[in-house]
């Protein structure tokens, strides 16, 4: 009984007035992308030797409304459960260093990866590079001059499989072009009266969601379609969800795609970020924008 | 003249029967020589009075005489003299002798002895004789020992054991009856007597010091292990924090650790929950408590014992490595119709104990919780998205048949079960549309008990348990659990004492389980989940998993020398789980020396094997090979009695810990060059040491409390490659105040205070955006390095009892965490792990409740 009373009070400590994670306000890496957004190559994870990989280029989208210059710093290393590979982490390489100028939103690097550390990958992976090496990569972006407590930190998993089953094919990064506020297309900067709610939804071309096959640990296969995830961030306003869509939920439930947002109460232009991620790594990203303002008179 | 003469005082007061319903006889002085007067102090005309304790074994004998209070002057010694040649029928518990101590005082009177006047001759006319029942006020329960008296005519006699007394010749007339009895108030009633009519009366004495229950009185049982830690009812049922719930008060006792937000959970000297058995009359149970931190799942008044043994236990337990909590039955003798009914603001319950016969007797309980009524009643409105409100609603029942048969024998029938559901508040019919929740646990046990005596100190038990139990746990289409247990157990034991103070303790148990499932689960077991989650279409999966498991124990209590107790015991288990034979050997030594009256050092070590959870063992989401895992309890300790009511105990121990079931994230290559999830390996180890002092004030008829507290530490490595770090329950001082005071007039107020040290937690040093699955992962510093805050509460408990001649009702109030403590519990963190918020622990939780007996 006691424990009841105590569910209770945490179903009412829920709220501690943390800041939103879908309003951006300060410096905040919203995305990476790599391309491909997997590598599938003829090669054995036991002896990964005379094997060449692609390059892979990675694009961070980082978003800092104060508008400084950044430092920025790409490294890739084995798998980690913190997505970090400062410290101790062997091996690691870092492919990608230097710095950002203010305003430039997107930042790239190339990675080549070496046999060194994706043997140190596969070392490191309990599966030993079944069905895929993870390789870790990590970004740190800090504003130019600002310390280790003023540097924030995103990682991604960039996965190179062998090619089992040999159907297997790279994954592709998903995209969208359609958006809809209120059931209407989205074009150029849409004036949304201040306070009101609108419903925003975003359209996906036909196929979009790709079918993909993966070795089972008995030497079998699986099939799979891609569900994909949405991710609804803002420079001001409130969304009824900051994530949508996304597998069947507990209870069957197709989640919806769409969510809606509230406009602030004072007039504004709003910059827009929807993150479109499949489950496998692949992400793409669009920025639209919504103009906040009274009506006329 | 003057002469002189010493007075037993047991003949004109005879102790105070014990009110307990442990103590089915009370013991009964059938000798007793009349002590001789000091002849210094006859000289001397000194007068005094010897309070003694006096132990009396199985057969009646008096063993040992302690005087209490010295008074000097050789009245000691002649009372202790006069004392060792009384001679008793034995008390009984539970239907069959067994020892006792007693209290009574020894009267040394110089008496002048006046020759009187020649009596008046009775006046002439008619008699009738005067008989009758005396009771306990509230309880109607009977009274031995009473004296009752008719004064004006110089008539007195004394209820026998069934409260009974009676006078045949009275003449007629009103005459005033007295009755006298320690620890009850004098009673005097007038009663008629009329012609040609015989009288029968009963007669309800108060208690001095009524409350809601009276004071145990607990005869001393045989020490065959190093440290069992028991309460007596009373400290069971009024402990500030518990609701009354016997079971709660466990969890105040040295060896077991706070468990968060009042779940419950036995953190025994660091072992996991799962580590640590229940049994209930020798037979393990599934649940201890209802869900969500509920009640235990057994009426306190179907309880009769509960013995916590935090470590060291003895080898009738086996298959458990953590500590054992054993809970008997209450035996169902019964003067008459009994009961008690309790309602408060979250359950009710009522109990019923009733004669059938002679020789039968049964009692049956059962407990409705309500909460799901009233809560939506006082629950705040929900915001938007927040509509889901989860509360437990539970019932449970006991039931017991007891049989005396010849030779006394008895035979038992026992059932019992508990069902718990989580019950869904919809305050917002959008979120109702959603929902789809079907969450069940209950299990049943239904057992038959034979005893009976093998000679004039042996014991012979038989019992045979079946079980059913059940859990299921649907959540919408994408997932369902239903779990079934299938259970016998079987116990043969044989105990008691051998000639030249060896006790044995041997028997055979036999626990059969088939668990079945059914699952409707996304089963991701066959490849390998690279990315976020995978739409998994879910599957039915339907197994069955047989463990079987046969121990064999011998235990012997051996008093190698005066004083000196050698209790070496060997337990042999051999366990059938799915499919796959294991065996274990466990040998234990405990060693007992009675240094001196007031004190015993103890000393123990053993070995404790315990099988994987069946789970654990699934062909598909288990290992199937996996071995049993071990433990070394050991330790060292002493019991010192500090003067009349307090003792001390105090033991140092060290548990090793090792082949513990772990989950693993490795595969395996099968012979066929395969790969196959590894799931489940014995690769964990674990330490935990430390002190626990129990320091203890016995029940009396005014007060009872005690302090506890525990030093500790608890380690845990749970792959090889991990450093040892503090267990998730590791704390390192647990201090437990607790003291009840009982007033006039049934008033009886209580505090609790504890203070406990923080669980460990890990610190987060950082956080990474998860560019794959959009949220923030936390950066870990040193693994269980920091601890929460230090948790303090306190509790305070105020009962109040109306006592009527056939009935007792009372009125509890009981306010946990009085000065509301935040006490967080956990740590809420914002979505980058910059900001924290504490997740506060139960707040102040005032409940009120009635009960009422009779």
């Amino acid at each position: 009984m006691v424990r009841t009373y105590a569910w209770l009070a945490l179903l009412c400590a829920c709220d501690a007035g943390f800041a939103d994670p879908n309003i951006v306000v300060d410096l905040r890496v919203l995305a990476i992308r790599t391309d491909p957004a997997e590598v599938v190559v003829d090669f054995d994870p036991a002896n990964p030797t005379n094997v060449t990989f692609p390059t892979v280029t990675v694009t961070a989208l980082v978003i800092d409304p104060a508008g400084p210059r950044h430092s920025y710093r790409f490294t890739a290393c084995p798998k980690q459960r913190n997505l970090r590979c400062d410290g101790e982490v062997l091996p690691h390489l870092i492919f990608g260093e230097g710095v950002a100028e203010a305003g430039q939103e997107t930042i790239v690097a190339s990675l080549d990866v070496t046999l060194d550390l994706l043997k140190g990958a596969i070392r490191e992976d309990p599966f030993g590079g079944f069905g895929g090496v993870p390789v870790n990569l990590e970004l740190r972006v800090v504003a130019e001059g600002g310390g280790e407590s003023a540097a924030v930190y995103g990682g991604k998993q960039m996965v190179y499989a062998p090619r089992v089953p040999p159907s297997r094919t790279p994954n592709q990064n998903p995209s969208f072009q359609d958006l809809t506020l209120d059931g209407e297309p989205v074009e150029g900067c849409p004036v949304v009266e201040p306070g009101r709610e609108v419903k925003l939804e975003p359209i996906e071309p036909a196929g979009v969601r790709e079918d993909y096959v993966v070795p089972t640990l008995d030497g079998g296969q699986r099939m799979f379609t891609e569900n994909l995830r949405y991710a609804w961030l803002a420079t001001a306003g409130e969304f009824s969800s900051g994530n949508t869509g996304g597998p069947v939920d507990f209870f069957g439930n197709k989640p919806p795609l769409w969510t809606k947002w509230t406009a602030p109460d004072a007039d504004t232009r709003v910059r827009l970020w929807i993150v479109q991620r499949d489950e496998r790594g692949g992400t793409f990203w669009t920025e639209r924008c919504l103009q906040v303002q009274k009506p006329p008179g | 003249m003057a002469t002189a003469h010493a007075q037993d005082a047991r003949r004109d007061a005879p102790p105070a029967p014990a009110p307990a319903p442990v103590l089915t006889r009370a013991p009964e002085l059938l000798e007793a020589a009349a002590p001789t007067y000091p002849p210094d102090a006859l000289a001397r005309k000194l007068e005094a009075t010897v309070k003694v304790e006096i132990d009396i074994d199985v057969a009646g004998a008096v063993v040992a005489v302690r005087v209490l209070a010295p008074v000097g002057d050789g009245f000691d010694e002649a009372a202790v003299a006069a004392a060792k040649q009384y001679k008793f029928r034995p008390a009984e518990v539970d239907g069959k002798p067994a020892p006792i101590t007693i209290e009574t005082a020894i009267h040394f009177r110089l008496e002048t002895v006046i020759v009187p006047e020649p009596a008046a001759p009775p006046p002439a006319g008619p008699e009738t004789s005067l008989s009758g029942t005396v009771r306990e006020r509230g309880t109607r329960r009977k009274l031995a020992g009473v004296s009752v008296g008719v004064p004006s005519l110089g008539e007195e006699t004394y209820t026998d054991a069934e409260g009974r007394f009676r006078f045949d010749r009275l003449p007629v007339g009103t005459h005033q009856v007295v009755t006298i009895l320690t620890g009850y108030d004098r009673g005097s009633d007038a009663v008629a007597l009329t012609v040609g009519t015989p009288a029968e009366i009963t007669i309800y004495l108060k208690p001095t010091l009524a409350g809601t229950y009276a004071t145990t009185v607990v005869g001393e049982r045989e020490k065959l292990e190093v440290t069992r830690r028991n309460l007596e009812r009373r400290e069971l049922t009024t402990v500030p924090g518990t609701f009354g719930d016997p079971l709660r008060v466990l969890q105040n006792l040295p060896g077991l650790a706070r468990s968060p937000w009042a779940s419950g959970l036995l953190l025994i000297r660091g072992s996991n929950p799962n580590d640590s058995g229940v049994f209930v009359d020798g037979h393990w149970i599934p649940l201890l408590y209802h869900f969500l931190g509920g009640p235990s799942i057994l009426n306190p008044e179907f309880l009769d014992s509960i013995d916590l043994y935090p470590g060291g236990f003895p080898a009738r337990f086996g298959r458990f490595s953590g500590g054992i909590i054993e809970v008997n039955t209450r035996p169902t003798a019964s003067d008459g119709f009994h009961g008690s009914a309790k309602i408060d603001l979250l359950d009710t319950g009522v109990y019923a104990r009733v004669p059938i016969s002679k020789d039968i007797t049964f009692a049956a309980a059962g407990r409705r919780s309500y909460i799901d009524a009233f809560l939506p009643l006082v629950l705040p409105k929900p915001s938007p998205g927040n509509t889901l409100v989860v509360v437990p609603v539970y019932w449970d029942y006991q039931a017991r048949l007891d049989v005396a048969l010849p030779d006394r024998a008895r035979l038992t029938l026992t059932a019992f079960g508990s069902d718990d559901r989580l019950e869904l508040l919809r305050t917002n019919a959008e979120a109702a549309a959603a929902f789809d929740l079907d969450t069940h646990i209950g299990f049943h046990r239904l057992r038959v008990g034979y005893v009976r005596p093998i000679g004039p100190a042996l014991r012979l038990s038989l019992s045979q348990v079946f079980g059913l139990d059940a859990l299921r746990l649907n959540a919408g289409m994408q997932t369902a659990t239903d779990l079934t247990n299938k259970s016998t157990g079987t116990r043969v034991r044989v105990s008691g004492d051998l000639a030249g103070g060896v006790a044995i303790d041997a028997g055979l148990d036999l626990d059969y389980r088939d668990t079945g499932y059914d699952l409707k689960i996304a089963n991701n077991q066959d490849f390998r989940q690279l990315g976020t989650q995978v739409d998994i279409p879910p599957e039915l999966i339907q197994r069955s998993i047989d463990v079987y498991g046969l121990g064999a124990y011998f235990e012997l209590g051996w008093e190698v020398l005066p004083r000196l107790r050698l209790i070496p015991s060997l337990r042999l288990d051999g366990y059938f789980l799915n499919g796959k034979g294991r065996s274990s050997v466990d040998p234990r030594l405990v060693v007992r020396w009675k240094v001196a009256d007031e004190t015993t050092l103890k000393a123990y070590g053993g070995m404790f094997h315990e099988p994987p959870s069946p789970e654990t063992l699934d062909n598909v989401f288990g290992n199937p090979n996996l071995g049993v895992q071990s433990s070394l309890h050991s330790g060292v300790g002493v019991e010192q009695k500090l003067g009349k009511r307090v003792s001390l105990d105090a033991e140092l121990y060290y548990n090793w810990r090792w082949d513990f079931a772990t989950f693993v994230n490795d595969v395996v290559m099968r012979d066929d060059g395969t790969l196959k999830r590894l799931n489940f390996d014995n690769v964990s180890v674990g330490a935990s040491y430390g002190l626990e002092v129990l320091l203890k004030h016995e029940v009396t008829d005014r007060f009872y409390g005690w302090i506890s507290y525990t030093l500790s530490r608890s380690v845990v490595r749970r792959v090889p490659d991990d450093p040892l770090v503090p267990q998730p329950f590791d704390q390192t001082h647990n201090f437990i105040g607790v003291a009840s005071w009982r007033f006039a007039d049934g008033w009886e107020a209580g505090l609790r205070f504890r203070l406990t040290t923080g669980r460990p937690i890990t610190p987060v040093i950082g956080a990474s955006f998860n560019a794959d699955t959009n949220a923030y992962t936390p950066v870990n510093g040193v693994s269980r390095s920091a601890r929460r805050d230090t948790f303090h509460e306190l509790d305070v408990r105020i009962d109040k009892t109306w006592t009527f001649d056939t009935w007792q009702i009372g009125v509890y109030l009981d306010v946990i965490n009085v000065y509301n403590a935040v006490n967080a519990e956990a740590t809420q963190y914002d979505y980058r792990f910059q900001q924290t918020a504490p997740v506060r622990g139960v707040p102040i939780v005032p409940t009120l409740g009635v009960k009422g007996q009779w």
